[in-house]
Order: C-alpha cells, then structure tokens, then sequence
C-alpha cells in the first residue's frame, strides 16, 4: 500500500514534468542584466545621476521607454548604446562591452529588454523574494 | 466524526488514517517533492527565509531601526509578498492538520525554552543571511537544483548540529534555572471537540480563496493563488508526517535515528532528476533558487544555522508546522530569527559580504561569500552533476544507516 503511493506520486510528478515541458523562458536575460549593468549603469553611476533600478518603472512603462528610443530627455538615443558601433567604441576600457562586443543589435537589446522586464515594479522576479 | 461506520463502513476508519494518525515520513516526504516539484513548473519555488526576512524588516521599520540599518520601504504587504504568503499558509495549513487530528495544543514551555528560542532563532538568522537562505533556500532547493552550495551547507549544517547538541547536553548538566515546566494550558473539552470542525471549515475557507484568486483577471493575483494553495498543502502535509530538516540533520547525532534523513535523501532522490528535466526543457531557470554563497558563505552559515536550529528546537519550515500546532517557544524562536534575520542581512550586505558584484560579466552572481554555481554548467553536462548529487545522498544515507546500528556519532 506505501509503495504503491510512493509510486503513483513519483508518476505525476514525472508527468507533470513532461506536461509542462513545453512552454520555454526567456534564457537571455542575463546577458541583459551583465550589459545593463557594466554598461547602462556604470554610466549612470559616474555621470553622476546614479544607477537606475528596473524596479522603478513598472513592464508597460519600460516597453514604451524603450520604443520611445529616446534617452537622457531625448539628448541622445537608447538604441546608440545597445549598438554594435557603440560597443566598439568603449570595449578597450568595459569587459561587458568586449565580451558581447559581436552580438546582433536586435538580440542585445531583447536581452536588456528581458532582463528591464523582470525587474520591474510588476515584473515577476522570483529572487526578488530574498 | 459523528458519522455512523454502520451507514458508511470504513468512512470513519479512512478518515482516521488520513486526518488522525500520523503518515510515514517517506510518504510525507514524497509528497512534499511533488508541491515542490510543482510550484517549479508554474517558474515558482519554495522558500522560506525570504518571507521571514520581510517579516523581520517590517519589525525593523516598526521600531525605526530601517533607515539606520539601510532596509528600504516594502513595495507588498503581508499577503502580497509571495514568501511571506506562503510562510503565513504553511502554519495555517500545518494548524488546519493540527486541528483534523484533534493534536492541536497551545503549549507553554519552561522560561529557559525561550531563551533558547531566542539565542537559536537569532543564530539562525545570522546563519540563513550567510548561506543565502535556511535549510529550504540554502539546502534543500540548492541540493534538488544541482547546485554545491546546498551540499556545502549541507556539511556547514552537520557540524553546527555536532557542536550544538554537544553544547545543550552541557546546559543540561549546569543550568538549572528556568528549567521548571509550567502548568499546562487547559483546553475545555467543548472547545477540544469543535476542533475538526474548526479545521474543516479553514480547508475549505483556503480552497475557496485559492479559486477565487485563480479566477482574477490579474496575473499576478492568479500566480498567488498557487502560492496559497502550495504553502498550506507544504504545511499539512509536514504536519501529517512531522517531516522536519532540522531532525534529519540532528537525530543521527542523538539518537542515532536515522528515518527522517532517510526521508530527506528520498525527497531529494526524487527532486534531484525530476528537477534536471525542468531546466532542460527550459520550464524554469535553475539560478533563479541558488544563492550566490557557495562556498564560504554556505558553509559557515549553514555551522552558524546548524547551531542555532538545535537550541531553537527546529529548522525553518519546522518551526512554521510546530507554530501552527501551538508550540509558544517556535513562535519566540521565529521572532528572534525574523528580527535578527533581518538585521544580519542588512549590515552583511553594507559591509560588502552578501552584495551582489555588479562589475561581475559572468552569467552567474558573485558575493564576497562565494558564488552562484550549478553543477552542469560547471562540469559541463548533467552526467557528472548528478553523479555528484547521487553519490553524496548515498554517502549520507550509508552514514546514517552505519550509524543506526553502531551509534558510533551519537553524541550523548
Ligand atoms: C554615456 C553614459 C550613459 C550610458 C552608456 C547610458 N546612459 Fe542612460 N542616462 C545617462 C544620463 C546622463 C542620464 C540622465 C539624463 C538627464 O537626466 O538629463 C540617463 C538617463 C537614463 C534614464 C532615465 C530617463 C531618461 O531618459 O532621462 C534611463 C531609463 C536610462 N538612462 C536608460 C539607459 C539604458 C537602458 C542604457 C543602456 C542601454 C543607458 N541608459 C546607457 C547616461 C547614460
């Protein structure tokens, strides 16, 4: 009798496994947090308004600040630092820089977009629970 | 119940054996791994400190210690911070257990208890803000995720729990005030058979909460309904099978029992592969539960936490179940661990041992205390990962068994 309910619960849990194999994260949000950080923030922090939390603006208000593409109040763009150009012209003195120094525009700026998105005021970052 | 066994024979015999006697501890512990195993597929997980540090930095602002200590505003209240919430439904849902079984009982202890509650919450406050979490977030989740840092608190763990029961069977012997115990709270017998009644009608206040949440258009409210339901059936269910973390590490150095960490290394036998599907099939990010500590920050903390648990008479979880069945000196004891939780976590942040390194360009976080390490990304496969996780759980249990027959680790 144990031993059978010790086996049917490890088949749910197998099956829910399966089950649930399907649907799929997005993996790349930790490039976009290494690049939002070594490269947006440690900007932030030197010049000096300091570094801006992605919790300080909820998903919808980072999808439009991001499609708005225009950044320090529209003195320059967003899109220019998640540029290709842009990491060639600071990769000697930013390790991030060098290291994504070849990743497409569009994969880049998906990732920061993942990572803003997890982290805002209602995004759903478990580790923010510790 | 008042139900006749002669309408419906073996109704109330069922219902003893679910609602009445206690389960075995393996099948508790499986049953557990499957709440665990399914809150990981809705991208969740299970921990415990995380909620209990809010609670300690809600005290903190309370008493105005916050600003000083650098502990922000809290963005959620109570029942809206996800660990908190689940904390909250594990001593409901382990009093609703009490209540079925007619084993609740507000419980007094003698004065020196709860200076041990004290002096062991805190110790495990310190601890758990080390190793990134208690036995649940710094142990169990890391072990079932692949991760060293669990088995590094693991090690952290035993040798705390040596060097406690050492220390305790010593207090035993020299102190003896406080040590009378008080008369116990009486229950009037009326009271004592409202008591099912009482549990049922929680169940199903929890389940219609639960449904109402799942049905709310909003995501987050609907994501909160699992954490409802998960937390209090977490609770029932080690309440059933007095399934305790702290026992499994403890009771081989007592008694030389080893049953509950037989039940610990199946629940980890079972996570462990279940877990490793998960992360392959991308359903949830192994890193989101391993904390940045392995290894110095897991295995001191774990020594600080093993110490504490044993003065404080439970781990985590086991003093949320043991709270919701009445025991007054777990609900001191998770005072103290809240509120120095809290503050450990805080200055060891401000003095840079527990802050993340931003300036690092790994995928993986970094602290002063370590860092977040998976096994298959270390070793590059999950081949030689769960060779590891195995060959440490068979170590353990050859121990533990060695040990239930020779006592050869006992320390009393
Ligand atoms: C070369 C330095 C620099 C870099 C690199 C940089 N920023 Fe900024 N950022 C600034 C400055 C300066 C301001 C403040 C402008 C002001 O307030 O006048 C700012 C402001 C902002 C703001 C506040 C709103 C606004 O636009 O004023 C956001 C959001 C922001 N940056 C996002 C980013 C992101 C995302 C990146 C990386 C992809 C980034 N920044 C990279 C310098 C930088």
């Amino acid at each position: 009798m144990k031993k059978a309910l010790v086996f049917s619960a490890i088949a749910i849990a197998a099956v829910t496994a399966f089950a649930t194999a399907a649907s799929a994260y997005d993996a790349e949000w930790k490039r976009g947090r290494i690049y939002y950080r070594s490269v947006c923030t440690s900007c932030h922090v030197a010049e000096p308004i300091g570094s801006i939390a992605p919790s300080t603006r909820t998903k919808a208000e980072w999808a439009e600040y991001l499609k708005a593409d225009a950044h320090a109040k529209g003195k320059d763009k967003v899109s220019r630092f998640l540029s290709k150009a842009y990491r060639a012209e600071i990769k000697a003195t930013n390790k991030a820089a060098e290291k994504f120094a070849d990743v497409a525009d569009e994969e880049l700026t998906a990732d920061v977009a993942a990572f803003l998105m997890r982290g805002a005021k209602d995004g759903d970052e478990p580790a923010s629970c510790n | 119940m008042s139900t006749s066994p002669s309408r419906f024979p073996g109704l109330a015999e069922d219902w003893k054996k679910i609602f009445v006697e206690e389960w075995s501890p393996f099948f508790g512990a499986v049953l557990l791994v499957l709440i665990v195993l399914a809150l990981m597929t809705t991208g969740l997980f299970w921990g415990v400190f995380g909620g209990v540090k809010y609670w300690g930095d809600r005290l903190n602002a309370a008493i105005g210690l916050a600003p000083l200590l650098g502990i922000g505003e809290a963005k959620e209240g109570f029942l809206g911070h996800r660990m908190s919430l689940m904390n909250i439904m594990l001593v409901l849902g382990s009093a609703t257990a009490a209540l079925l079984s007619g084993q609740f009982q507000p419980n007094r202890a003698p004065k020196l208890e709860y200076v041990w509650g004290a002096l062991g919450g805190s110790l495990m406050g310190v601890g758990a803000s080390l190793a990134g979490g208690c036995t649940t977030g710094g142990f169990f989740n890391p072990v079932v995720h692949s991760s060293p840092a669990g088995w590094a608190m693991w090690a952290g763990l035993l040798f705390g729990a040596w060097v406690g029961l050492k220390v305790l069977l010593w207090t035993l012997d020299t102190i003896e005030w406080g040590t009378a115990a008080p008369s116990p709270i009486r229950v009037p017998e009326g009271v004592k058979r409202l008591y099912p009644i009482l549990g049922l009608a929680i169940l199903v206040g929890i389940v219609a909460w639960s449904a109402a949440w799942w049905a709310s258009p909003e995501k987050q409210v609907a994501s909160r309904a699992i954490v409802v339901a998960a937390g209090f059936a977490i609770g029932f269910v080690m309440h059933r099978s007095r399934l305790c973390f702290a026992r499994s590490i403890r009771e081989p150095f007592m008694t030389g029992e080893g049953t509950m960490t037989k039940a610990v290394i199946l629940a980890m036998a079972i996570g462990m592969p279940l877990a490793a599907l998960l992360f392959r099939a991308k359903v949830i990010d192994p890193y989101v539960a391993i904390p940045a500590t392995f290894w110095i920050g897991s295995l001191t903390g774990g020594a600080i936490f093993g110490f504490g648990m044993v003065f404080a008479g439970g781990c985590a979880s086991g003093a949320l179940w043991r709270m919701g069945e009445g025991h007054a000196k777990l609900w001191v004891a998770m005072l103290f661990f809240a509120w120095v939780g809290s503050i450990a976590s805080a200055i060891f942040k401000k003095i840079g041992l527990t802050a993340i390194d931003e300036t690092n360009i790994e995928t993986w976080e970094v602290t002063a205390v370590g860092r977040q390490a998976f096994l298959p990304d270390m070793f590059g496969g999950w081949g030689v990962a769960l060779a590891i996780g195995f060959g440490l759980l068979a170590l353990w249990y050859a121990v533990v068994r060695w040990n239930e027959t020779t006592e050869k680790l006992t320390v009393l």
